[in-house]
């Protein structure tokens, strides 16, 4: 029955069950990658019930964002950041003790993975040190060790030859290994290679690949609270970590009251002085929610605690809806911020709609991301230049609503002509990879340059980086 | 298939920009810094990675490639750079 999709790429399988709920494309899946995520867990719960809790989640969440995976994808490269991510929140707050459980793990004699002295040094450290590395490294490490392919093969999946993926593999690999050398591990690259050729994956119990993907295909519906507490704790939290940066970083720069962009519009904000004051206490709430959600996560908050009917988050949030109504752009970007995380948007509070308290996942929050898109983009339509570079980043990765890059790159371009170095730096980035765009290094330099006038780090190395190659150009 | 349009490689101009770069930054290694890393990763890296290794090996792959007098007009380069909005908010 499954066999039949033995031929079947890992993203065909993906779009075979989201296109016709195929529930043998996704037991193919999670036969292919139950020994991959079990064992990423094992490794860093220590637990094989742990690992097996989290092998559920991971496919959970397979289930409800197969949709949104970008055709592009290395499916074994996500599951394995996403076991890792489940993993962590997981077990974040007993920090310490899997410290202690790590160094007995370390000393077990009745270890069930294979160990060898290599193996025994790196392994505690192998997933934390492969989260640190770039997504393009994860993907070609993944595909190596995980899947075991050939470099050839990696080299199709990457869309790369033979030559650029042994190239990528090698460099990951060092990288890996200049990590384990600055915790103390000397390893040669051979014996790193080695090792985790053969040690990366191992063998999950016994029909845990049956159970896993009878649940999963239920959505998760039969799975216990605190397992669907953990699910649409770590899907928020996996959104958090993408927009984190975008959000955050622009957040900051407006509390700090710095930042060149700001500074230019410093005569504009001060007649605003009373619109700002909201906004900073606003976005004050919405970092601490942001924590706030990230921790819950962690915790395993099985129910949430809505605020009480004095709550300030609530005058607060009726403030800016009033004043986004009016029509006010401020207020517009940070009332959708409010419908992504669920703060202080009182109408969804008990009505199984809240993104924390574990209903968000069955009554899905498609209205929240609605809600949050309509008044980004009326604010963005204004002008106001951080709801472009938002709604810009919305677009291209799909945050909230459909992907369309082209989209993306609109509204970037409105916010990086407005001169936000963090839009010009992701124009050049778009120029520099074709998403949404003709691919065109001279104009990717180019919103570089504006970008490092700023000047921002990033965008100073990708022009380091562009140089250095000669990207797209001729060699000198 | 349309022709990309491109940079010419230039590895003064990667030098003066790699340097920029890593002052800015300080010790950080901005190569392994991305979106989807947490705070926390970054700062972990940051400790694992005090000189900015990555960074610095690849300026040093850059210094082998260049001569003696590419180097030093990158450094002037980079002695140079004013960034037009750091100068232009004082």
């Amino acid at each position: 029955m499954i066999t039949k999709y033995c031929d079947h790429s890992d993203m065909e399988l993906v779009r075979e069950y989201t296109s016709s709920q195929s529930e043998s494309a996704f037991a193919e899946l999670v036969s292919r990658y139950t020994n991959l995520v079990y064992s990423a867990a094992l490794r860093q719960a220590f637990d094989q019930q742990l690992a097996e809790e989290v092998t559920q989640v991971v496919f959970i969440i397979l289930s409800r964002k197969a949709g949104a995976l970008d055709a592009k994808t290395i499916l074994s490269s996500w599951l394995y950041r996403t076991a890792c991510y489940v993993t962590d929140n997981l077990l974040k707050s007993e920090r310490r003790r899997r410290h202690r459980e790590q160094e007995a793990y370390m000393q077990s004699a009745n270890l069930e993975i294979q160990t060898d002295s290599t193996w025994k040094q790196m392994s505690p450290l192998l997933d934390e040190a492969i989260l640190l590395l770039r997504q393009a490294d994860r993907d070609a490490l993944a595909l190596r060790f995980f899947e075991g392919r050939s470099l050839n093969e990696i080299g199709s999946a990457l869309g790369t030859s033979e030559e650029a993926a042994t190239k990528r593999v090698a460099r990951a690999v060092d990288k890996l290994r200049l990590l384990f050398t600055n915790r103390g591990i000397g390893i040669p690259a051979a014996a790193l290679t080695t090792a985790m050729l053969e040690n990366s994956v191992q063998a999950a119990p016994t029909g845990l690949a049956r159970s896993v993907t009878i649940v999963a295909l239920a959505k998760g519906t039969a799975a216990s609270a605190s397992t669907l507490t953990l699910v649409n704790g770590v899907m928020k939290y996996m959104t958090w970590l993408k927009i984190q940066t975008a959000i955050v970083v622009s957040t900051i720069a407006v509390l700090a009251g710095a930042g060149a962009y700001e500074s230019h519009q410093v005569s504009e904000l001060r007649a605003q002085n009373q619109s700002l004051q909201l906004q900073e206490v606003s976005l004050s709430e919405q970092i601490k929610r942001l924590q706030q959600a990230r921790d819950g996560v962690t915790t395993q908050q099985t129910s949430f605690q809505p605020p009480q009917q004095n709550d300030t988050s609530i005058k607060t949030f009726e403030e800016i809806k009033a004043k986004a109504e009016k029509g006010d752009p401020e207020a517009q970007y940070v009332l959708s911020s409010y419908y992504i995380f669920g703060t202080g948007a009182l109408h969804f509070y008990g009505s199984g709609l809240d993104p924390y308290n574990g209903g968000a996942g069955q009554s899905d929050t498609t209205a929240n991301n609605v809600e949050a898109l309509k008044w980004l983009r009326m604010a963005a339509e204004q002008n106001y230049v951080k709801a472009q570079y938002i709604l810009g980043n919305c677009y291209q990765d799909g945050w909230w609503g459909p992907k369309d890059q082209a989209e993306g790159v609109k509204w970037l371009r409105m916010a990086a002509e407005q001169n936000l170095p963090s839009a010009q730096y992701f124009l050049g980035n778009s120029y520099a990879t074709g998403t949404g765009v003709s691919k065109d290094f001279s104009e990717a330099v180019k919103w570089y340059l504006k970008a490092a006038d700023h000047p921002k780090p990033l965008a100073l190395f990708e022009l380091a980086q562009c140089y250095a190659k000669g990207q797209g150009g001729d060699k000198r | 298939m349309p022709k990309v349009r491109g940079v010419i490689k230039d590895n003064v101009e990667a030098y003066k920009w790699l340097n920029l770069a890593l002052d800015q930054s300080g010790r950080r290694p901005i190569l392994e810094i991305e979106e989807n890393m947490t705070p926390a990763q970054i700062d972990l890296f940051n400790k694992q990675d005090p000189q900015g290794t990555t960074g610095h090996k690849l300026l040093a792959d850059l210094e082998s490639e260049m001569t003696p007098g590419q180097i030093a007009k990158a450094k002037q380069l980079v002695l140079d750079f004013k960034p037009v909005q750091a100068s232009s908010s004082k």
